[in-house]
């Protein structure tokens, strides 16, 4: 599907970037957890690594990018008024797909402004790093962990300051363009339309998942 | 055919006191007893200080005035024959369309087609007809081009003309624009009044004239379109008449910080090609800077730039978006870091140090003041950087106390700067870099989206620090700022330095702008900053006109309920308004004025 769906590659390697701790951390706990299994490989202490500690651990990291690449397709491929015409007609009522999908819309909004926020407080000497910063006292691993922890309230304060205010002025910019005015029935300028592609394709999967739950169940 | 009433709007006794946002503050009175009147086809222009009540006034011709925000209304809004009171906000839109000051909180499609959809899907418009209508709207603007693009991609002055698009396409009987162009350089300014001339011209050939209402500071805007301004001050309306309100008008305009209208910018030359100075306090060598997301093949933000700031210098800092200025100004605190070359700061290599460590020499204030906002109270926001560089806890309080002194902030020191209106905000988070003391100190856009008497509050105490040492570095378009009170000029374009040196001579710097000040001690000497500060007067005023900025001290005195500072504390201020009055001072008036009211 990566290679398919003409989502840039510069945004796929990202998205492998975002993953690539959660997969690795995952693959490393899960056998210092989960130490049962026949098949030993290598053991020390109460580390033991076996073939099915080792094959859960690389299904459980792969089921990270597996689920984050669904959502990630789903948010590149599809625009904001498909998702949201999408949502409509399968029942979800207009005013939270739109919510659902301006949310979206305004995730890299937010992170810009916490770039922003952060750079104008690391100008006025915020220790973001935990390491003294401009006061220059060092400190130690553990103390550090935990300045770097405290010095980012400051600034997740102020972006919610500006989340606040930024989402009361995108809703009364919504209401003077007459979101929600009465008597009217809302149209739409994207029309979405299920060809026979698109319920073949529901039914392989509705069909795949029966099975797939069903081998689970009889296995 | 229905006939459009001639009395499109019409506001009665119109008050608006707005919730306390925070305990223990009174309500803030915002509109107090407006009658207005507005025909239909005018253009309206409505001005007045920072916080007199415009943006309350735009919201209440659009119902977001009472429908939405939190408060209090007295007296009628009836807009197209409709009390506000009794509509709402959707319901009245069928009637206005509404362009905000902030870009970036009225466009949230994720596609410009999509964002002009959006009023024509809320209206249930048939959707086979709706691409010839958002053709017709972005042709308005001259945004067709755009029309697959996503806001974000867009330049201030684009998402503008797309905002005031969506606000057009369902054919609105009225226009509200609130500071539309407060967040625009002089070409997105620029292209943002194109189009309103472009809608005007339409609508007039189609036999439907726009009624367009307007609220700005750059009132350069008007001139050529309004049919009437209305001057609003602490809510109330002042005066109602055509442009010649700012010639009849001049003192109390002047007293609320409404720039007079001029066209022309003043032309600021420069001395010739100046040596690179002896005492440099910021250098860059030969600095190549290219942002880690640019396309491939696109242009460096910053392509060698090569530059020696001398220490003391004031400096304006100029050029169109995009040009570098500010990716130049965040490699002095090292917030970007050069790919080739060097920047020194007081000779310490920026690169070598951290962020945090280089805040101990440059002093940065961003343009968006919620950016820097977060402590509990004002006195502790200030407070904060000095702290932070180990300054000790006496000499905090004293810088602190100084600065709610200087900027009038003495009365909400305790409350949350968050709570503040948007003038009040500025000023805490300009303090709290002030009060810091760095020997470097850059301002990105200080003045944007403030009055006159705001923006020169600030920077008075800017020209304080410049004339106790402190290198100033100024992003601005406001080029009668820079004429009056920068000592050199440096312009960009395209990651290049343009135009570099020292502001020259007198007869060459003297302002087209009959209003500009002249410094009675003559101009600055952009060679000698120090000798310049020596040749100031003993009460520690400025070379801008002191007799303006006692008007605005004294004014701002008498708004907090304080006694005018500027006729008591300091002896010789009469003798410096009548030595003012008769010269050729675009402030004596003002001076004038404040004697007569006082």
């Amino acid at each position: 599907m990566l290679a398919t769906d003409g989502v840039p590659r510069r945004s796929v390697t990202w998205a492998w970037k975002v993953f690539a701790p959660v997969i690795v951390l995952i693959v490393v706990l899960s056998p210092i957890t989960d130490p049962s299994g026949a098949n030993e490989i290598w053991h020390a202490g109460f580390l033991r690594l076996t073939q099915e500690n080792l094959l859960r651990a690389v299904v459980m990291g792969l089921r990270v990018p597996a689920l984050g690449f669904a959502c990630f397709l789903t948010l590149f491929t599809t625009s904001q008024p498909m998702f949201v015409r999408g949502l409509v007609s399968i029942g979800v009522p207009y005013k939270a797909g739109l919510t659902l999908s301006t949310a979206l819309r305004y995730i890299p909004v937010f992170f810009s402004i916490f770039g922003s926020v952060m750079d104008a407080q690391r100008a006025r000497g915020l220790d973001i790093g935990g390491d003294g910063g401009a006061g220059g006292k060092r400190r130690g691993p553990l103390a550090r962990m935990v300045a770097r922890f405290r010095s980012y309230m400051p600034v997740i304060i102020a972006v919610l300051i500006r989340a606040y205010t930024m989402s009361r002025n995108v809703g009364w910019a919504m209401e003077t363009r007459g979101l929600g005015m009465p008597g009217v029935r809302r149209t739409y300028h994207v029309t979405v339309r299920m060809n026979a592609g698109d319920w073949l394709l529901l039914a392989i999967t509705a069909g795949g998942t029966a099975a797939a739950i069903a081998v689970m169940l009889l296995a | 055919m229905t006939q459009l009433p001639r009395i499109v709007i019409e506001t009665q006794g119109l008050g608006w006191r707005y919730d306390p946002s925070r305990e223990g503050q009174a309500p803030v009175q915002a509109l107090r007893g407006v009658d207005l009147r507005i025909a239909s086809g005018e253009f309206v222009g409505i001005v007045g200080a920072t916080g007199a009540g415009k943006s309350t006034m735009c919201m209440a011709l659009t119902g977001i005035v009472p429908a939405l925000a939190e408060g209090r209304m007295s007296g009628t809004v009836t807009v197209m024959g409709q009390d506000t009171r009794g509509c709402s906000v959707p319901e009245l839109s069928r009637h206005v369309g509404y362009v905000q000051q902030d870009p970036e909180s009225q466009l949230f499609c994720a596609s410009v087609e999509d964002e002009i959809a959006f009023p024509l899907e809320s209206r249930g418009v048939d959707p086979a007809t709706m691409d010839s209508l958002i053709d017709e709207a972005l042709d308005a603007v001259g945004m067709k081009a755009f029309r697959n693009r996503q806001p974000s991609q867009l330049s201030g002055g684009q998402m503008q003309r797309v905002a005031i698009a969506a606000a057009l396409v369902s054919h609105p009987d009225v226009l509200v624009l609130d500071e539309p162009t407060a967040a625009l350089d002089p070409d997105g300014r620029r292209e943002v009044m194109e189009a309103l001339d472009s809608i005007r011209r339409r609508s007039a050939q189609r036999g439907t004239p726009m009624t367009i209402v307007m609220a700005e500071q750059h009132t350069e805007c008007f001139l050529g379109r309004a049919d009437r301004v209305v001057f609003l001050d602490h809510g109330q309306v002042q005066t109602s008449g055509g442009m010649e309100i700012f010639d009849t008008m001049r003192v109390p305009l002047a007293h609320a910080g409404v720039a007079q209208p001029i066209g022309a910018n003043p032309r600021i030359e420069l001395e010739q090609s100046a040596m690179r100075p002896d005492d440099a306090i910021i250098t860059a060598d030969h600095v190549t800077y290219r942002y880690p997301n640019a396309l491939k093949g696109a242009a460096p933000a910053l392509d060698d730039v090569t530059l020696a700031i001398p220490r003391g210098a004031f400096v304006g800092l100029v050029g169109r978006n995009g040009s570098g200025k500010t990716t130049l100004v965040r490699h002095f605190d090292g917030l970007l870091r050069p790919q080739s070359g060097t920047v020194r700061v007081d000779g310490t290599d920026v690169s070598s140090h951290s962020v945090g460590g280089m805040a101990r020499h440059v002093g940065f204030v961003f343009q968006n003041p919620d950016h820097q906002i977060f402590c509990s109270t004002v006195r502790d926001e200030i407070g904060y950087g000095p702290r932070v560089l180990g300054v000790p806890a006496h000499e905090v309080g004293e810088r602190v106390d100084s600065l709610l002194e200087a900027l009038s902030l003495r009365d909400v020191a305790a409350a949350p700067p968050a709570t503040l209106d948007y003038g009040a905000r500025r000023a805490v988070a300009f303090a709290s870099v002030l009060a810091m003391r760095t020997p470097v100190l850059v301002l990105d856009e200080p003045t944007a989206c403030l009055d006159a008497n705001l923006s020169e509050r600030f920077l008075h105490l800017v020209d304080e620090a410049n004339s106790r040492g402190v290198t100033v570095i100024m992003i601005s378009h406001d080029m009668r700022a820079i004429a009056r009170h920068c000592t050199h000029l440096l312009r960009m374009e395209r990651g290049h330095v343009t135009q570099w040196g020292a502001v020259a001579a007198p007869a060459a710097r003297r302002s087209r702008d009959p209003q500009d000040s002249q410094d009675p001690q003559g101009p600055r000497n952009p060679r000698n900053p120090r000798a310049d500060r020596e040749r100031r007067p003993p009460d520690g005023f400025g070379p801008v006109c002191a007799g303006r900025r006692m008007v605005a001290s004294a004014r701002s005195a008498r708004q907090d309920g304080a006694q005018p500072r500027g006729a008591r504390a300091v002896p010789g201020v009469a003798a410096l308004v009548a030595d003012c009055g008769g010269a050729r001072c675009g402030a004596c008036d003002a001076c004038h004025g404040w004697r007569a009211a006082t």
